[in-house]
């Protein structure tokens, strides 16, 4: 057998250098630890505690259900883009954030058509599958709103929307609503950095008995606001039937195929009740 | 039959010792400069991220037109890489490979310290990521990127535990070699939880790592599984594909087992490993690399094919935009440097010299980061409706953060070799035994 | 939109009898026809409303002059009215009397509650005769357009068990068996006995430099 050789390893071999840094490196990471015990209340509800529904705020709400649907006449929209600019009052958004964007395409004529398009409140929302957060969530009624305040900004929502209805705050929003109002996801103003927002199809307004304001601001009676359990639908001039109103007029629903379940429907058209 | 216990006074066990200690107590006059400059670019990584955290998202050049960017590319390359040591020291152990013993301990840190840096991208990418502990309070079972995190952190645990628990051997060695009663002692002693390697303590250390090297392969595939499926299941053109989850397992093991050749040749080189480290182990880590590769060439192929021979509309868009528009000059040299050129450099003959290895293995690395971003920014870019495409914009903040988490995985490396051997002295010695067994004395 | 307060179908059948009952009598004056020069302008109308089949109401408006002679050859047109976001009215459709002065609708109800049906007659820009309004209670109507159902109900219900058993079982094999492992090695470690270190065959000396026999191997 071989002798044994000796270990060479003694600790006066260890640097001073190497000694003074794990002296270092304890010192620091105590103050790690204290540090982090500091800034931990950061976590827990750094936010205000807001209320959950309008209901809050003393208005009278409306309580009974609902299944909200909305209808777009396109053989009525001019593309003047009024539904936009309402929304973006309404709520307090920043310029790039269309909750309600109008689109210019082509059909297969040749031409062109305006189509508006809003979030969908699809029967099985895929954003509403893919938030690890629960903060998109879904009202009795059928609408699907988000909670800005549990909402980590993983944006896997905007990812999983087919119809690319959901906008970000990017930035700190510039434009506010006044002091003092509380945001709730019902009216998610003002809107919080690092969260994401759609449209609500106006349920503040809608509760109060209130035509939600694209609705309202359509100048061209083009937007309808129903209720499919109710089979009514008004553009705030006309009122339908809901069911009769579609059937009628061949209405269908965007990429229906996805099976998402929109409760958006489109009567097809490309504005020639305007003369385009 | 008893597992042989090994005489530690073999005439090559203070060799050993010695070579994988030795950056332990000097690690070179290099040492500190670079670790200094690492450390200056982590640093500045996290100032970037302070800045991001107070102004938003914005700055990183996202919008809504371009909503995943160089952060989720990231996210999946950092953790990509990390596979090269479930490789290494996982699949290879399984399959039997004892040649894999002098970098086992390499590609485990290497490991373990890429997945810690890559999954806080996961954080960074955030926009708000204060809340992240909402994924436990008020979890969504069916949410993609709630399965990241269980992945994730499960995978993570299964790497500390499968570093830690081959180390116990070494720890007692350092251990046996500082004063009794020393601090440092203690420490070492505690962390070796009194290991001697007596054979019952050897027959449970054997059977632990066993069972966690084959928990270890399902888990990793899990994780870059669930990474996948977090862009494919979505109806988005481009990632909506059934082919994603083993598309990014291969990548992530074509890169992973790149990197551990990068790291191997950098301590091999720097460390004085030469000795134990040889070339042969470089080469047989490049020949699963080239298949590796080969594999991912197919794929990519599989791929473009059945969106190329179909043509609809969403999907063709955003695959001639990679393949003959905006995105082509990064595909293209993707292709050609991430994969045919490095295929080459190993499997030609004449080439098989460590230094084109080397070569091929960061071509690969960089060149499958590369791929990760191809797979993340045109999708995120397309539209859905209408066809305006959104724009990429690259700013200063993202640029530093990945390169801060770029300087992170070989900080991490050279501070944890000054406080655990660099080679797995239990192993190695026991494969040299080995081998002198079968050659019938002595190396 | 809202509905409240029910009438039973028969307190409206008599009550529309009661009101047709003028009506009957004066059936025999002559009627103004369609073209006539001199139009006998309708000054009232009543509704009647009987359940049909398939859940449709038969609707029919008495239109009759001021002095209670039917009107016929006039359009009736017929409208729902609801509350929904805000007081609104949906028109149904409208129809000519007839000889009798009747007008005759079916109304099929898509939604549940009372429905205030209103005919009314007469030119629009020259002001409307509003008619009688008739609640009609139904019950029992299903919305014409359902929810979409959700595709795969038995595998979402049962996946995320599963997955969190599964998970669960990874995490409780990776727990028991590192702890087992530590365990085990910190319980199997040799004791010390005094000076002299005894140890299991093959172990490490203890202490760098002690006096160990060479030939203790």
């Amino acid at each position: 057998m071989s002798d044994l050789p000796t270990m060479e390893l003694q600790p006066s071999d260890v640097p001073l250098v190497s000694r003074r840094l794990s002296r270092r490196a304890l010192l620091g990471s105590a103050a790690a630890v204290a540090g982090s015990a500091a800034v931990a209340p950061l976590f827990l509800h750094l936010d205000q505690l807001v209320p959950r529904t309008s209901a809050a705020t003393g208005v009278a709400i409306d309580t009974t259900h609902h299944r909200w649907a909305m209808v777009f006449d396109l053989r009525r929209c001019d593309g003047c883009g009024k539904c936009t600019t309402a929304c973006q009052e309404t709520h307090y958004l920043e310029p790039d954030q269309t909750w309600i964007n109008v689109y210019e395409l082509d059909d297969a004529s040749g031409g062109g058509f305006f189509m508006p398009r809003l979030c969908m409140q699809c029967e099985d929302a895929p954003c509403l599958n893919v938030c690890p957060v629960r903060a998109t969530f879904k009202n009795r009624d059928g609408v699907v709103l988000i909670d800005q305040y549990k909402c980590i900004g993983c944006r896997l929502c905007i990812s999983a929307c087919p119809y690319e209805a959901r906008y970000f705050n990017w930035s700190e929003p510039t434009n506010k609503p006044p002091e003092g109002t509380v945001p709730t996801p019902e009216f998610p103003s003002p809107q919080r950095r690092g969260t994401v927002g759609k449209c609500t199809f106006c349920v503040h307004h809608t509760e109060r008995g209130e035509l939600p304001s694209c609705v309202a601001a359509c100048a061209m009676e083009a937007i309808w606001i129903g209720d499919l359990d109710a089979d009514v639908a008004t553009n705030g001039v006309e009122t339908v039937r809901l069911s009769t109103f579609l059937k009628e007029n061949d209405a269908v629903r965007y990429k229906e195929e996805l099976n998402t379940g929109p409760h958006v429907y489109y009567i097809l058209g490309h504005g020639q009740d305007l003369g385009f | 039959m008893a597992v042989a216990t090994i005489p530690h006074h073999l005439p090559w066990s203070s060799e050993v010792e010695s070579a994988a200690c030795r950056p332990m107590a000097s690690p070179g006059r290099f040492f500190w400069p670079i670790a200094a400059l690492l450390a200056a670019l982590v640093a500045a990584g996290f100032v970037a991220f302070a800045y991001q955290f107070l102004e938003g998202l914005w700055v990183a050049g996202y919008s809504d037109r371009a909503f995943y960017g160089i952060y989720e590319a990231n996210l999946v390359a950092f953790i990509g890489v990390s596979y090269g040591g479930a490789l290494v020291s996982a699949v290879l152990r399984i399959t039997g490979a004892r040649w894999r013993a002098p970098i086992s301990r390499m590609a485990e840190a290497m490991a373990l310290v890429s997945l810690l840096v890559g999954a806080s991208f996961a954080i960074v990418h955030l926009g708000r990521p204060e809340r992240v502990l909402n994924l436990i309070t008020s979890g969504n079972a069916s949410s993609p990127i709630l399965w990241d995190f269980v992945a994730i952190t499960t995978y993570l645990l299964a790497t500390a535990m499968f570093v830690y628990l081959p180390l116990v051997p070494d720890l007692a060695r350092v251990r046996d070699h500082l004063a009794v009663g020393s601090w440092r002692g203690r420490i070492y002693g505690l962390a070796a939880i009194g290991w001697a390697d007596a054979p019952e303590q050897r027959r449970r250390l054997e059977w632990a790592i066993g069972i966690i090297a084959v928990l270890l392969i399902p888990l990793a595939v899990s994780v870059h599984s669930v990474l996948a499926w977090t862009f494919s299941m979505t109806t988005r053109p481009g990632w909506h594909s059934t082919i994603f989850g083993p598309y990014f397992v291969v990548g992530a093991l074509y890169s992973g087992v790149a990197l551990v050749i990068l790291v191997v040749a950098a301590f091999r080189r720097a460390y004085h490993l030469e000795r134990f480290v040889q070339p042969r182990q470089l080469l047989l880590l490049s020949r699963i690399m080239v298949a590796l590769g080969l594999v991912y060439l197919y794929l990519t192929f599989a791929e473009v094919l059945t969106v190329g021979y179909t043509r609809t509309r969403e999907e063709v868009s955003v695959l001639a935009a990679v393949l003959e528009g905006p995105f082509a000059p990064a595909f293209w040299a993707f292709m050609a440097g991430g994969l045919f050129i490095p295929i080459a450099l190993v499997a030609l003959p004449t080439h098989r010299r460590t230094g084109a290895l080397v070569v091929a293995a960061g071509l690969v690395v960089v060149g499958m980061w590369l791929k990760r971003l191809l797979i993340v920014l045109p999708t995120a870019t397309a539209p859905l409706i209408g066809d305006v495409w959104g724009s990429i914009t690259i700013t200063w903040v993202p640029a530093l953060i990945t390169l801060a988490a770029t300087a992170a995985i070989p900080l991490g490396m050279i501070v944890l070799f000054r406080f655990v051997p660099i080679l797995a002295i239990d192993e190695v010695e026991r494969e040299l035994a080995h081998r002198a067994a079968q050659q019938g004395g002595p190396a | 939109m809202s509905a409240h307060g029910r009438l039973p179908a028969s307190a409206i059948a008599l009550l529309a009898a009661l009101l047709l009952a003028p009506a009957a009598v004066l059936a025999a004056d002559p009627i103004a026809t369609e073209g006539s020069e001199a139009m006998i302008a309708p000054a009232g109308v009543e509704l009647q409303a009987q359940p049909a089949k398939d859940g449709a109401w038969q609707v029919k408006a008495q239109v009759v002059d001021s002095a209670g002679v039917p009107v016929a050859g006039t359009q009736v047109r017929f409208s729902v009215a609801v509350q929904f976001l805000g007081p609104r009215r949906i028109f149904l459709g409208s129809a000519p009397t007839d000889v009798t002065g009747r007008a005759a609708f079916v109304y099929r109800p898509t939604w549940n509650g009372v429905h205030s049906l209103i005919a009314e007659v007469g030119e629009e820009d020259g002001g409307a005769v509003v008619a009688g309004q008739l609640a009609v209670d139904v019950e029992s109507v299903t919305a014409p357009i359902a929810p979409d159902p959700v595709a795969l109900p038995t595998v979402r219900t049962l996946a995320v068990p599963l997955a969190a058993l599964l998970v669960a079982s990874v995490w409780a094999v990776l727990g028991l068996v590192f702890l087992m492992a530590v365990v085990g090695i910190w319980r199997a470690r040799p004791q010390r006995r005094g000076r002299l270190e005894v140890s299991l065959q093959g172990s490490i000396p203890r202490r760098a430099g002690a006096a160990v026999d060479a030939g203790k191997q």
